[in-house]
């Protein structure tokens, strides 16, 4: 059970709602895959909180499960402080959702569509046609409306897929993957978009498999594999666990294995491995080891092409911990 | 309210699906209906052209030639350019007496005359049937020695004609009102099957359901509204046919007939609707959904006697097609345009054959409810 984010809630000075409390939940397939094992967090209003894991990691069973789309054999899943049941339509209305697949249908226009699923939560017809007029605005769409989805591109299908689900303004939004194959700008868009709903009020579960995403925008991030959470907490603390603490990469132009001797008896270094071309020196906390790989490197007159230093990412948090990269 | 204002909407994208296929059914219905009242009206004699080569030369070859003048259309063609002739059907028939054939005949021994005619035609038999007529009644009075001038004797007996008496108009007309409600078994199920079927699976694509399930709308919910949406499109498609129906044959259609066909029609549709969510509850895929659809409408069209009737079926064909609905409506359909009187023991027939297509209902009703279920569980 995560305990620790209570605490760092009450630090900032306030103490804020619960919105979503996942207690011990495990759930198995019938074919006997066990999706999720006691999985336990907690999501606060306001936050942007991401469920980092690589691919099958069960990011979207527990998505499934916290809107009650999934039965679980055991634990526990409350929405805004309530037990979430599929009959909890009362619930349902506060949420939003932005599946991973496209979800929309292709005989309705841009605009039909939106209006369709948040006719699903509003019924007054004048409020809704704001509350579309404004989700297509928020997805920068306005020249798409009468589009039918088949004419949109992918990083537009994707954008449309958001609106539809956050259109009716939930208090809450889950979004699974809503970047998976969408180009660099609409995925910026996309990400903006987020960060401005947040800013708007709303509590937002992103899962991904981007840890850059996950970087750029949550404030509180939980790391899954094997349906389990192997880490969680800002990414300030999350990089804080690991011992490593600078990459340096170093392009040369033929690959020396000699080399990795000299670099591996530098202080403080912790591995030294070649990538291809790239000479990869890693080292652990404290002051940066850069002016000593360039010293060495003019001492021995090593010709290289360039030289990157790169603080931990999320990447490397996960490698430590499991063993294994993200994308693997 | 949303659903369903979604479901029209859907609908009215398919809208040119619809006319299509309505536009295709009137042209034919309206082609077939002329073609009915043209050639069903009245019965017409068609002499056959023949090319006749007699080398016996005897009197009974004469007479023979003499008789057909009454049946056939000699052509007098030479005989080295009567291949060319037949090529181009200046004539139809060629026919060669063979020589010794009347001293065969006369011996009671088995004659015969070489025929050639067109592949498939039917006028072999005709000029066969013309023949064996003459003959075997020529040997008749020979044998019993009847008359000695039996030509003309022949020739009168077999001029006599049994006299035609067509039925009276309004059964001839309902003919092609019959025809017309045939048709409506293949239109129904095509557009049911695809417009109907289109729309459900969008609704219950696994994404789209679970957007809806996370909006206000309960499975409950959104099953009877679905129910509702499919039952009035049937309902109103049915009733576009029925009043199409009434415009085009407005002279003969007002009778009791038309009532019993009617309601075939409704408990067939029903049946159709029910057919549709079974295949849906199968296959998750819009192009099979359709694909499925179109193969057994079409299909099933050609061996329930929608296009063919089914006198001229082959059985084993007619056992396979009566697991089919459209079986049974045709059944009825025929039956109901055969009966003259209306009462229970007349109507048993139909009113078994509407039970079938209800018991069917209720099968692919269980059917669907059973897939569904499972699919459900198995997903949870």
């Amino acid at each position: 059970m995560i305990t620790d984010k209570y605490f760092y809630h009450v630090v900032k000075g306030w103490v804020v709602e619960m919105i979503v409390k996942v207690e011990n939940v495990s759930k198995t397939y019938k074919n006997g895959v066990k999706a999720l094992q006691n999985l336990s967090f907690e999501v606060r209003e306001g936050e942007i909180f991401g469920l980092l894991g690589p691919n099958g990691s069960g990011k979207t069973t527990t998505i499934n499960c916290i809107l009650a789309l999934l039965k679980y054999e055991a634990g526990n899943i409350e929405i805004f402080g309530e037990q979430m049941t599929p009959e909890r339509y009362d619930i349902k209305a506060q949420i939003g959702y932005v599946p991973q697949q496209v979800a929309v249908f292709n005989e309705l226009t841009v605009e039909e569509n939106i209006d369709y699923f948040c006719g699903l939560y509003v019924k007054d017809k004048t409020k809704r046609k704001a509350l579309v007029d404004e989700a297509i605005d928020f997805v920068s769409l306005n020249d798409y409306r009468k589009f039918y989805p088949k004419k949109l591109s992918g990083g537009l299908l994707r954008r449309l897929n958001i609106a539809c689900g956050i259109a009716h303004k939930p208090r809450l939004i889950i979004l699974d993957e809503p970047t998976v194959a969408v180009d660099p700008q609409s995925r910026n868009k996309i990400l903006e978009g987020i960060m401005k709903l947040n800013k708007q009020g709303a509590t937002i579960i992103y899962t991904s498999h981007y840890m850059e995403e996950v970087e750029q925008i949550c404030s509180y991030i939980v790391i899954m594999d094997k349906g389990q959470v192997v880490s969680h907490g800002t990414k300030e603390k999350l990089k804080a666990m690991i011992t490593l603490g600078e990459t340096i990469e170093i392009t040369l132009p033929n690959r020396n294995e000699a080399y990795l001797e000299l670099f591996r008896k530098l202080p403080n270094v912790l591995d030294c491995f070649y990538k291809d071309r790239i000479l990869v020196v890693k080292s652990g906390k404290g002051q940066t080891n850069v002016p000593n790989v360039l010293q060495l490197m003019q001492e021995h007159n090593f010709n290289y092409e360039n030289i990157y230093s790169s603080l931990p990412t999320l990447n490397d948090v996960f490698l430590e911990i499991t063993g294994k990269e993200l994308r693997d | 309210m949303i659903v369903f204002k979604l479901y029209w909407k859907i609908i009215k994208k398919n809208a040119f699906v619809f006319v299509v296929y309505l536009g295709i059914f009137l042209l034919v219905t309206i082609l077939t209906a002329q073609s009915l009242t043209r050639n069903n009206t009245k019965y017409e004699d068609i002499k056959v052209r023949v090319a006749l080569y007699d080398e016996d030369n005897t009197s009974l070859t004469k007479n023979i030639k003499d008789y057909l003048y009454d049946y056939v259309v000699f052509k007098d063609i030479d005989r080295n350019k009567v291949d060319d002739a037949f090529f181009y059907r200046e004539v139809e028939v060629i026919a060669i007496i063979p020589p010794g054939f009347t001293d065969k005949f006369l011996n009671n021994e088995e004659v015969s005359i070489n025929i050639k005619v067109l592949p498939e035609s039917t006028k072999a038999f005709t000029f066969e049937q013309i023949i064996n007529k003459y003959l075997n009644l020529v040997r008749v009075y020979q044998n019993n020695n009847l008359v000695s001038d039996y030509h003309s004797e022949i020739k009168e007996i077999l001029k006599q004609e049994a006299s035609v008496t067509l039925p009276e108009t309004t059964l001839e007309n309902y003919t092609i009102v019959h025809f017309f409600y045939n048709y409506v078994a293949y239109v129904v199920f095509a557009l049911i099957s695809t417009i109907m079927g289109s729309i459900m699976v969008t609704l219950k694509s696994t994404d789209i359901r679970r957007r809806n399930n996370i909006g206000r709308l309960s499975n409950r919910k959104l099953n009877l509204v679905l129910l509702l949406c499919n039952t009035l499109f049937g309902v109103g498609l049915l009733s576009v046919l029925i009043l199409l129906s009434f415009i085009l044959y407005k002279d003969s259609i007002f009778n009791i007939k038309t009532l019993y066909i009617i309601i075939n029609c409704l408990i067939y549709t029903i049946t159709i609707i029910s057919l549709t969510y079974f295949i849906i509850s199968l296959f998750e895929s819009r192009q099979t959904v359709g694909a499925i659809g179109n193969v057994l409408s079409l299909g099933s069209a050609f061996i329930t006697g929608v296009f063919i009737p089914q006198e001229f079926m082959n059985k084993g064909i007619l056992k396979l097609a009566q697991f089919f609905p459209n079986f049974w409506y045709i059944k009825v359909n025929y039956y109901i345009a055969e009966v003259t009187k209306f009462n229970f023991r007349v109507l048993q027939p139909a009113f078994e054959a509407f039970l079938v297509q209800i018991i069917m209902t209720v099968v692919f009703i269980i059917l669907s409810l059973v897939i569904s279920k499972r699919k459900q569980l198995a997903e949870l």
